[in-house]
């Protein structure tokens, strides 16, 4: 964990704990995950062994002065490296989340502070150390803006030294929306991205709405991405999708990157997706893509069918191909079902299978499979096991196990009264 | 390795200050009260005698329910007994109700006093709990047969009756349909229609996959959610490579770029750890080879760059910089909106132009 992360985790601990007296409700959520899988490390199969808790504080209804529906949040992990891979006994940690929110201005302005996911328009989903405002000045009006840090992702990788952007958006009803946004990040003092927006949702009829967005990166001139999706609701049980989408691979790297001078491809991708509910309880997806990068052709296909056999018993069907250019493909297939014995109980069967064109070591096929038991076992408690073997390209045999035990409370302290 | 321990006691301390900080401030859990509602009904037993402050209750809270010196006004004789668990789930260590979180803002009081309802309870709950099924509760479709919502539906305003949607878990709603291909098509509706999201979903919904700062692929923290879409499922190690070749954009969306050199680093399958499993074919060195690494690399720049982005110490600078035998790398169309003037302003430029 940075010392970034330090600082993010104390100042939302302690406001937690402050705050503690004078919330409205609390959710405290701790996970223990203990796995043990083989992974290779330079040609050899070692057993990792990761010791996982993750711990999530969540507050709200915090009382202060002009702000309501204040709250804070803290989402946090550690883990202890077990057994014999090289990282043993290290130690690691981070926070996923870390904020504090509130609403203003009779409701008009709503301010999150810390660590956050920042979405919508350009912003592409970035994590952020930082503030984010929305301001409502009318009904059907909204003003977004933020900035901050951007956070590394696992393995250190760089998201950038500061990001800032905004969205304008209008809503004209519940389900569409038109918004214009702009994102921009430096990165060691250069433009890594500087990206802007237009996207909306419209929905002309209850059966018909139509999703969109193109990006165009200021700094190099293009395209960055663009799609069109309508769908259309055509009975009550079936419902079809179109999706048109272009994409400038290379504007997806950042402009600080040396290989963003290297190549200028594109990839067009039309697809269709239909779904039938043939019965409440009997579920059919088909979805079919066509690519093009740099015009040469590829593919994608698949099926799901997802059905409740009987009560509580699921089973779950797929078949997906995929051909990925002139690099070759895959046929996948998947099998797998849930069973609530018990109100308590479940057990969950997954069997996974795929067949390469070209093989990998020699090998051409991966099957794995799993049993899993959940264990409601009291009240706010509930206790994981995962079994799993198979054999893949790069195993010839493994195995692999997973206990997990999660207990989750939660109380509004408004209703702590009985009789 | 010092300062990760002390930074994880760290955080364990402090988290474990608000957590102690929150339970004394919030009180311990009760059991359950079993209600067997059938017997008392056909003992015909009135919901008053039972239920009387309900007719006062503005907001639904656990405090409108019986009291046990109300149920001991026929039972008496079942405690003296000691037989707790006629009412009691865990006689062992009898307590009040369980919370439950209010979900919606409701006013028995009024409803009652409606023309509509005429203190018939069974107008809305037209099922009623028992110690098998203690969580019959009126369906939406008892609220929505006397009141009009259209307007609050256009709005958005479902806070009118929802306390808060986020912590329940609720079909979607018809307009934002969750079937068919959803996660491929959930990022639209997300990135046009976030305040729709944000009416069920809190951003540690959303973080479960796309926090950058996970420790695991959400496939493997939930293995028993086998009915979940999730890209990673399977071996998907053993297919990953014509996922990211078939769309690599899509994987640079979360993992960056330096995410995949890391991995193979680690596993010993990058050739400069000296590990035979090279993953580029043979000739890729070799302009006259059809496995060139050239036209490859303009087709696909960001699968180089998954493990070739070290800035001016990358590989690709070695050849291609200027008087490099790899010659000049640009695209036309590049050269056409960048100009030389950029050498003097762009210090990235400097690593091939000195």
């Amino acid at each position: 964990m940075s010392a970034r992360g330090h600082a993010v985790v104390a100042v939302a601990a302690l406001a937690c704990a402050a705050a503690s007296p004078a919330v409205a409700g609390i959710e405290v959520s701790l996970v223990s995950y203990l796995s043990a899988r083989p992974e290779l490390r330079d040609g050899r199969a070692l057993t990792a062994a990761p010791l996982l808790e993750l711990v999530s504080v969540d507050a709200w209804g915090l009382s202060a002065p002009g702000v309501r529906d204040a709250r804070v949040h803290v989402s946090t992990w550690g883990a202890l490296g077990l057994l014999d891979l090289p990282q043993r006994g290290s130690v690691s940690g981070d926070v996923d989340l870390a904020y504090v929110e509130g609403r203003l201005l009779n409701d008009q302005l709503r301010l999150v502070a810390g660590r956050q996911l920042i979405a919508g328009g350009a912003a592409r989903f970035l994590q952020l150390d930082g503030l984010s405002a929305e301001w409502s000045p009318a009904r059907r009006l909204r003003v977004t803006a933020w900035g901050g840090a951007p956070v590394s992702a696992r393995f250190n990788v760089r998201q950038g030294d500061a990001a800032a952007g905004g969205r304008v958006a209008w809503a004209p009803s519940w389900d569409s929306e038109l918004g214009a946004s702009y994102a921009l990040v430096l990165d060691r003092g250069l433009v890594a991205r500087s990206d802007a927006g237009v996207d909306g949702r419209w929905a002309p009829a209850n059966a018909l709405w139509i999703t969109g967005h193109a990006l165009w990166s200021a700094a190099e001139s293009r395209i960055v991405e663009a799609e069109l999706a309508p769908h259309w609701r055509a009975l009550p049980s079936l419902e079809l999708a179109l999706s048109a989408r272009k994409v400038a691979p290379d504007l997806l790297l950042p402009r600080s990157s040396i290989l963003s001078v290297f190549a200028e491809p594109e990839r067009d991708e039309l697809g269709a997706i239909a779904v039938w509910e043939v019965r409440p309880e009997l579920a059919v997806t088909a979805d079919a893509r066509a690519a093009w990068l740099s015009g040469s052709p590829g593919s994608d296909a698949g099926a799901r069918l997802a059905a409740k056999v009987a009560p509580g018993t699921l089973v779950i069907g797929e078949l997906r191909w995929l051909g990925a250019f002139d690099q070759g493909g895959y046929l996948r297939a998947r099998v797998a079902a849930s069973r609530k014995v018990t109100p308590k109980l479940v057990l969950a069967v997954d069997a996974d299978a795929f067949w390469r064109d070209r093989a990998v070591n020699g090998v051409n096929h991966s099957a794995v499979a799993s049993a899993t038991a959940s264990w409601a076992f009291a009240p706010e408690w509930l206790a994981v096991a995962e079994l799993g073997a198979g054999t893949t390209p790069e195993l010839a045999a493994e195995a692999r196990g997973m206990v997990k035990l999660a207990w989750r409370w939660s109380v509004a302290a408004s209703d702590r009264s009985g009789p | 390795m010092r300062g990760r321990l002390r930074a994880a006691l760290v955080a364990v301390a402090l988290g474990g200050a608000a957590c102690a900080s929150l339970w004394g401030a919030l009180g311990r859990r009760a059991d359950a009260i079993k209600a067997p509602h059938a017997k008392h009904v056909a003992a015909k037993v009135d919901c008053l005698a039972c239920h009387e402050s309900i007719f006062d209750a503005e907001v639904l809270s656990e405090a409108d329910l019986p009291k046990e010196k109300v149920c001991l006004k026929c039972h008496r004789e079942e405690k003296e007994k000691g037989n707790c668990g006629m009412c009691h789930t865990e006689p062992g260590s009898p307590g009040t109700y369980p919370h439950q979180e209010r979900a919606v803002a409701m006013s028995h009081a009024k409803h009652l006093e409606l023309k509509e309802v005429n203190e018939d309870c069974r107008t809305c709950h037209l099922e009623l709990p028992e110690p098998a099924r203690p969580e019959a509760k009126p369906p939406m479709a008892a609220c929505t047969g006397c009141h009009q919502h259209e307007e609050q539906y256009a709005a958005g305003g479902c806070r009118s009756c929802h306390v808060d949607l986020s912590r329940f878990a609720l079909r979607p709603l018809s307009g934002f349909s969750h079937r068919a291909d959803y996660l491929r098509a959930h990022p639209a509706d997300a990135r046009a229609r976030g305040a729709a999201c944000a009416t069920c979903h809190e951003q540690t919904f959303c973080a479960e996959c796309h926090a950058r700062t996970a420790p695991a692929p959400v496939v493997a923290l939930l293995p028993e959610r086998v009915d979940r879409l999730l890209i990673h499922r399977g071996d998907f190690v053993g297919r990953h490579d014509l996922e990211a070749k078939a769309d690599s954009a899509t994987c640079a969306r979360c993992h960056g770029t330096s995410f995949c050199s890391e991995c193979h680093a680690t596993r010993g399958l990058t050739s400069f750890a000296g590990a035979p499993l090279d993953p580029h074919p043979q000739g890729f060195s070799d302009p006259r080879s059809a496995a060139f690494h050239g036209p490859a690399a303009r087709r696909d720049i960001a699968t180089c760059a998954a493990c070739h982005d070290q800035g001016a110490a990358s590989t690709c600078v070695q050849c291609h910089r200027v008087g490099g035998v790899g010659g000049n790398p640009h695209p036309a169309s590049w050269l056409a909106r960048h100009d030389r003037a950029e050498l003097s302003t762009n210090p990235m430029c400097l690593a091939c132009h000195p």
